[in-house]
């Protein structure tokens, strides 16, 4: 545990290139998917219909789920497929622990990112009339926090799963659910799996984190738990798994 | 450089005091094992078929044998990076992967992979503190590893722009960061150049001298280099072991014996 503890700033400092995009990405398409979603949606739905901080931070939230698989990517895969799994896996070390470790880096990764995007986008909208006011920096935090736990949890299951990489484990987490809704004549099956699996109240924690209601959110609490069982089945089979080393 | 390299201690005296301990009743055995590589719509590959194995402490053996053996898989059940579908495995008396998270092993993949983004310093950083060592400790012994195998010159570079012979050389510098008493050796002449053979080789004997009870495996397809480097030679083919001598240094005899022994078993 303690060279886990050791590494820790070092996985973060490797992450910093992608911190750094993700937040560039976060930013750059906050301003016109708000415009776009003010102007409304085919089916009707308008953004701006929710004015203030609860359209902006609904979307700062959805970019962050969309942001977090791509900051995940590393945990697993860096591991087996591209990286140094054998070398890192034949030291004296817990298997958990060092999964544990790497999925901590991407958190606080995230978590840089939501409370960087959110400052920014308080700054600009106080100093120049900018994207959406008043996201809170401490709901931030905690909206990086449920943004990981699930979708990165997910993620890291899936990875292990699948045995592919995070990006692709991402992709599938981002891309069935747009497929259920696209494909299927009803969003009922959606709403079935969105029962299920918390989805909503992601979304929902996220978002009223961001607006500063943390308190008032049962949510937050409900899909912090849900995050964490996901994450420890992942743990679990990721840790399972063997390991490729040749023939 | 390699230059002054042959003085530079392997081993801190901490590190040495541990090997000699654990050293008197070290022992790898496998009694049955069998793995087999499911492949989607075509017929499973058993790279180890009920194999039985049994390696005294301090050996210093050659597994031999054709491509798709079995080696790299018996490399990998001893370190613990698979779980074989039958049979029983012990190191040191503990199952690989409890013997691993106790003690570690030493393992140098046939194909050794690099985080691309690295360097080869930040790479062994991070192995180096996965071994234990902290605070100045941490590029003593890198930069240690890193002389060894000639590389404090190439030390930023990154990982992704290393040729197989340099990538093969990080991978024994990370060997060399706190030697195990367990080394597994898959492969390790390939793409060494003559020079950093007979380095290779130099390094081998003095990990032999700083811990007479280290155990090594070394597989190669390059018999007569294996013949020098280790005492005893074990045969497989299709996943079992078919021939177990002693090798006596002499290079061509191995070569005659391993060649018949696969050309009665159909491995060639």
């Amino acid at each position: 545990m303690r060279s886990c503890a050791i590494l820790f700033p070092r996985l973060l400092r490797d992450r910093l290139p992608r911190i750094f995009v993700a937040t560039a990405l976060v930013l750059l398409l906050t301003s016109p998917l708000l415009r776009f979603g003010e102007s409304g949606f085919a089916d009707g739905y308008k953004a701006g219909g929710e004015p203030g901080a609860a359209s902006t931070a609904h979307l700062v939230g959805l970019l962050l789920a969309l942001v977090s698989p791509w900051l995940a990517e590393g945990v697993v895969s860096d591991l087996r497929r591209n990286g140094s799994g054998p070398l890192l896996l034949t030291r004296p070390i817990s298997r958990p622990a060092l999964y544990l470790v790497r999925w901590l880096a991407g958190l606080v990764s995230l978590t840089i990112v939501a409370l960087v995007a959110a400052t920014t986008i308080n700054v600009a909208w106080s100093t120049g009339g900018g994207i959406g006011p008043d996201l809170s920096l401490v709901g931030s935090i905690g909206a990086g926090f449920v943004t990981w736990v699930w979708v990165g949890s997910t993620v890291l299951l899936l990875s292990a799963v699948l045995d592919r990489g995070e990006a692709l484990a991402g992709a599938l987490l981002v891309a069935i659910p747009i497929a259920m809704t696209a494909v299927l004549p009803t969003a009922d099956l959606l709403a079935r799996a969105a029962r299920v699996l918390p989805v909503r109240p992601m979304l929902r924690a996220v978002r009223v984190s961001l607006a500063g209601n943390i308190p008032e959110q049962p949510a937050l609490l409900t899909t912090g738990c849900w995050g964490l069982v996901v994450l420890g089945i992942g743990l679990f089979v990721a840790c399972r798994r063997d390991w490729r080393v040749g023939d | 450089m390699m230059v002054g390299a042959e003085s530079l201690p392997l081993l801190s005296s901490v590190d040495g005091r541990q090997c000699q301990h654990v050293a008197r009743n070290p022992l790898i055995e496998l009694s049955g094992v069998s793995k087999a590589y499911r492949r989607r719509k075509r017929q499973p590959v058993h790279a180890l078929a009920a194999l039985d194995l049994r390696i005294e402490a301090g050996s210093t053996i050659a597994v031999v044998g054709p491509n798709g053996a079995g080696k790299s898989t018996l490399f990998a059940v001893l370190a613990g990076l698979i779980q074989p579908d039958r049979g029983r495995t012990l190191v040191h008396g503990l199952a690989p992967v409890a013997y691993v998270r106790s003690r570690g092993i030493g393992l140098l993949p046939d194909r050794v992979r690099l985080p691309a983004r690295l360097t080869v310093r930040e790479v062994l950083v991070r192995l180096a503190i996965l071994d234990g060592y902290s605070g100045a400790a941490i590029p003593r012994s890198v930069d240690r590893a890193l002389d060894h195998v000639g590389l404090r010159e190439r030390a930023s570079d990154r990982c992704d722009g290393l040729s197989h012979g340099l990538r093969q050389r990080v991978g024994i510098a990370q060997l060399l960061l706190r030697p195990r008493e367990v080394l597994l050796l898959d492969e390790p002449l390939a793409g060494l150049d003559p020079v950093w053979r007979a380095r290779f080789r130099e390094l081998l004997a003095q990990l032999r001298r700083d811990s007479p009870g280290r155990t090594l495996l070394l597989s190669s397809h390059e018999l007569g280099e294996t013949a020098r480097l280790t005492e005893r030679a074990i045969v497989i083919d299709s996943g079992s072991v078919v021939d177990d001598f002693p090798t006596h240094g002499d290079s061509e005899a191995l070569e005659r014996r391993v060649l018949r022994v696969l050309k009665q078993v159909g491995g060639t």
